[in-house]
């Protein structure tokens, strides 16, 4: 909370430029050719508008979010806002740099809060489809169908079906099912799961493990490989090699002749 | 350490005499010497691959030290029966 009060004190040290002056440095910006001179005027820009960050960032302090993350978030899209800026339109720069801090803040707000981060568009499409549902719901007693909300959205009905999913958030494995018995969610996951499905670790080394087994394999000579099927007791009869099933270089022989008889 | 290893509790596998026998007999003269060594070789080449993916360097003495180990031999054969019966 030290490192803020220092924060705050030391962006009240920065000037706040009036509309001319921030436009002049703009210009400069803007016809200057070198790159010591653009950081130089971009810095200048970049202080004297910290504070209104810093004003945008109180209106989106949240419980589990700090603020000088927010600050921060919103510095990068300050630092957009000045990149992106045509002086030329005439319009005053706060009134653009504040969309952009905002959209930076939203983003990174959005992202921490939930434990499964979503992508911008689906977090925007979740707004939509919220205002919609409370449209919808304050006029009939039934919300929207996922087809209507798909087609209100623009968006496939599948992808309208998975968004509205999403906005159900996460249940915590170690959550009570219900507060009259005993148990929890991972209880009940574990009990449906059979045994024999593989953790994605196990799948993950079992899928590596064969991908360097069959390396080797295509590297042994045929010799080698009968032998190991021997010794591995691969094979219907073991006494009679010529019935072992067929090599790896034989498999590739068959495919190569048979190529060939297809020309 | 023992140069001979025995895959255990496989009814199937073949001993080193059997293996020579029948590879002898399908026109690849070899005794069980020999046929132990191919098995030994085919074990170190397995050795080698999975170490040089974990990022290992081995000696030449650590992967025989491991293509002798039972218990690697009985891994390999496991995976090796499962991708040699895909085909």
């Amino acid at each position: 909370m030290n490192e803020l009060k220092t924060y705050f004190k030391d962006v009240g040290k920065y000037p706040v430029l009036k509309r001319p002056a921030l436009m002049e440095l703009f210009k400069e910006l803007n016809e200057t050719d070198s790159s010591a001179a653009k950081q130089r005027l971009k810095q200048k820009i970049m202080l004297s508008n910290l504070r209104l960050v810093v004003a945008e960032a109180k209106k989106w302090k949240r419980p589990h979010v700090a603020l000088d993350d927010i600050i921060q978030e919103g510095n990068i899209g300050l630092m957009r806002a000045i990149e992106k800026f045509d002086y030329t339109r005439g319009f005053a720069f706060s009134t653009y740099a504040r969309w952009w801090i905002q959209q930076a803040m939203r983003r990174y707000v959005s992202s921490t809060t939930r434990v499964v981060r979503l992508p911008a568009h689906i977090l925007a499409a979740m707004s939509k489809a919220h205002t919609i549902c409370n449209n919808t719901a304050s006029m009939s007693q039934a919300g929207p169908s996922i087809e209507e909300l798909g087609e209100k959205l623009g968006m496939s009905h599948n992808l309208a079906r998975a968004t509205m999913a999403a906005t159900k958030g996460t249940v915590s494995l170690n959550s009570d099912i219900d507060y009259r018995s005993e148990g929890n969610v991972r209880d009940v996951l574990q009990d449906r799961l059979p045994s024999s499905v593989p953790t994605p670790d196990e799948f993950m080394l079992d899928g590596e493990m064969r991908e360097i087994i069959r390396g080797v394999i295509s590297k042994l000579s045929d010799k080698e490989e009968k032998i190991l099927r021997l010794r591995f007791g691969i094979t219907d009869d073991p006494k009679d090699h010529t019935k072992h099933p067929i090599t790896y270089n034989e498999l590739e022989e068959l495919k190569k002749r048979s190529e060939q008889e297809n020309k | 350490m023992s140069k001979y290893v025995t895959i255990a509790d496989d009814e199937e596998a073949e001993g080193y005499r059997s293996i020579s026998a029948i590879m002898t007999e399908a026109g690849h003269k070899m005794n069980h010497s020999s046929a132990r060594n191919y098995v030994l070789r085919a074990m170190k080449k397995f050795a080698y691959a999975i170490a040089k993916q974990e990022g290992v360097r081995l000696s030449d003495e650590r992967a025989w030290e491991i293509a002798k180990n039972p218990t690697f031999q009985k891994t390999i054969g496991e995976l090796f029966e499962q991708e040699v019966l895909r085909y």
